[in-house]
């Protein structure tokens, strides 16, 4: 088998095993789901607002989105403030 | 001995008189890398350790590299990095910061993060193409090393070079770091270029709140189904799941504290001087070195397409639920460096949307999807190679 055969091989199995792998996590996510929110559902039903998302790994440069976040979150305390 | 005889030894033992022009020229590349962290902000956590540990290394007569001689930095090369300790450690603190509520979500983003690892097998052909010329001596074992590094996600590549190709880990960790810092630079134009406007404007639906049972039951899922197909890839799956179930589980919070913090930032210290201290004049100054700096970059851009282009399917199959094709190139992995700058693409569009939350879904299935790969590799390729 060529070198470059040998690379073919490798890519259509370690595609092929990477999809496979991530659509059983598909599956077996969404089961684990049903099954959670069917027997065990949390007691308390606050509407929370999504969980954060990972921290940064390592320092990442503050992201231009932060900036308007806070503006939006500032807004919102600003009315809030006034009733 | 007279005193003009000692005068020479001295002279003899100088650095001016033993340093090697190669070497003048590693210790200029160490500057340069510490001027980008420090002056350019790129990935200072990293490129300080790995600048000054390249400056270190390359001190004739001191041998700070060289294990051999107990000089430290190759004292932890030796311990930490060859045996691939300092990866594994990497990966528990990632997984005590990493949330994979947004992923949980909405799993079908899980796809997103296997469509972005085709960047690696295109890379790991580049490779072998360019074995195959007079000039560039790439076998097997290096050309899988190098595909690795289009999984964004340097902890994974130092594994698995450390097993495959240790001879080459200095300027393969170089390249998976420093794309990494690039990928604001690399990603968004060919996010541009494979999107339209309007699917950059597509707004998702929010996402729904998930359980901490669901976030408890999900990294011990993912390891069990990983035992059960891909052994190989348990070291790295294992590490981050166990950081992941520290963090989720909430009874250990003093451990995740100290993985998060600590034990992360005490090895990033210890990995980065050892990264570093393989930009040894005589192994990175070739052309080989150039090779894999570029087949790095195709491996990024061809992730980042795939990735793409796979949401953009998706979009076009799920009418109900649309998907922004841009969150698909967060799937290459480079937690969370890629979400913000899907984040950011979206909102050059619409200021109002937005995709962090949703992108954050593929970002840490591409972790996933690149530990699996690196677990194909390490299966398959010392039995064919």
């Amino acid at each position: 088998m060529s070198v470059m055969q040998q690379g073919l091989v490798l890519m259509v199995t370690g595609m092929a095993v990477v999809f496979a792998f991530l659509v059983i996590l598909i599956f077996i996510t969404k089961l684990l789901s049903i099954v959670v929110r069917k027997y065990f559902p949390e007691k308390e039903v606050l509407i929370k607002p999504t969980p954060p998302a990972a921290k940064a790994i390592g320092s990442a440069p503050v992201g231009a989105h932060d900036g308007a976040e806070i503006a939006a979150a500032i807004a919102v305390a600003a009315a809030y403030a006034k009733r | 001995m007279d005193l003009g005889r000692a005068l020479l030894e001295f002279w003899k033992s100088t650095g001016l008189v033993n340093i090697s022009p190669g070497q003048v020229v590693m210790i200029l590349v160490g500057l340069v890398l510490l001027f980008l962290a420090i002056k350019k902000k790129f990935e200072p956590l990293l490129l300080v350790p790995i600048g000054f540990g390249a400056i270190l290394a390359n001190i004739p007569l001191a041998f700070i590299a060289d294990a051999t001689q107990n000089g430290f930095i190759g004292i932890l090369y030796h311990s930490g990095v060859e045996t691939g300790l300092f990866p594994l450690l990497i990966f528990m603190g990632v997984g005590a910061m990493t949330d994979f509520g947004p992923l949980i979500a909405n799993p079908k983003t899980l796809i997103l993060g296997a469509a972005a690892q085709f960047g690696i097998f295109v890379a790991l052909l580049g490779a072998l193409a360019l074995g195959l010329t007079p000039w560039i001596d790439f076998n097997l074992f290096d050309a899988a090393s190098i595909g690795i590094i289009g999984g964004a996600d340097g902890p994974t590549a130092i594994y698995v070079t450390s097993r495959l190709a240790p001879d080459l880990l200095g300027p393969i960790a170089v390249a998976a770091y420093s794309y990494m810092a690039l990928v604001p630079i690399i990603q968004p134009p060919i996010m541009k270029l494979f999107t339209t406007r309007e699917e950059r404007m597509i707004k998702m639906e929010q996402l729904r709140h998930v359980t901490q049972l669901e976030k408890i039951l999900f990294p011990i899922s993912v390891l069990i189904v990983c035992i059960i197909l891909l052994p190989t890839a348990t070291p790295l799956i294992g590490a981050l799941m166990f950081g992941n179930l520290a963090k989720e589980s909430g009874v250990v919070n003093r451990l995740s504290d100290t993985m998060q913090n600590a034990l992360i930032n005490i090895v990033t210290i210890f990995l980065g001087l050892s990264v570093g201290s393989k930009m040894q004049a005589d192994k990175f100054l070739k052309l080989e070195t150039l090779g894999i700096l570029a087949l790095g970059l195709v491996a990024f851009s061809i992730g980042t397409m795939t990735g793409v282009l796979l949401a953009k399917l998706m979009n076009k199959m799920s009418k109900s639920h649309p998907i922004n094709p841009l969150i698909g190139a967060a799937g290459v992995s480079a937690v969370p460096m890629a979400a913000r700058v899907a984040n950011k693409v979206g909102q050059e569009e619409n200021p109002h949307n937005f995709l962090l939350m949703h992108a954050m879904g593929p970002n840490v299935a591409g972790v996933i999807g690149s530990a699996v790969a690196a677990g194909v590799l390490l299966a398959i390729v010392p039995v064919i190679g």
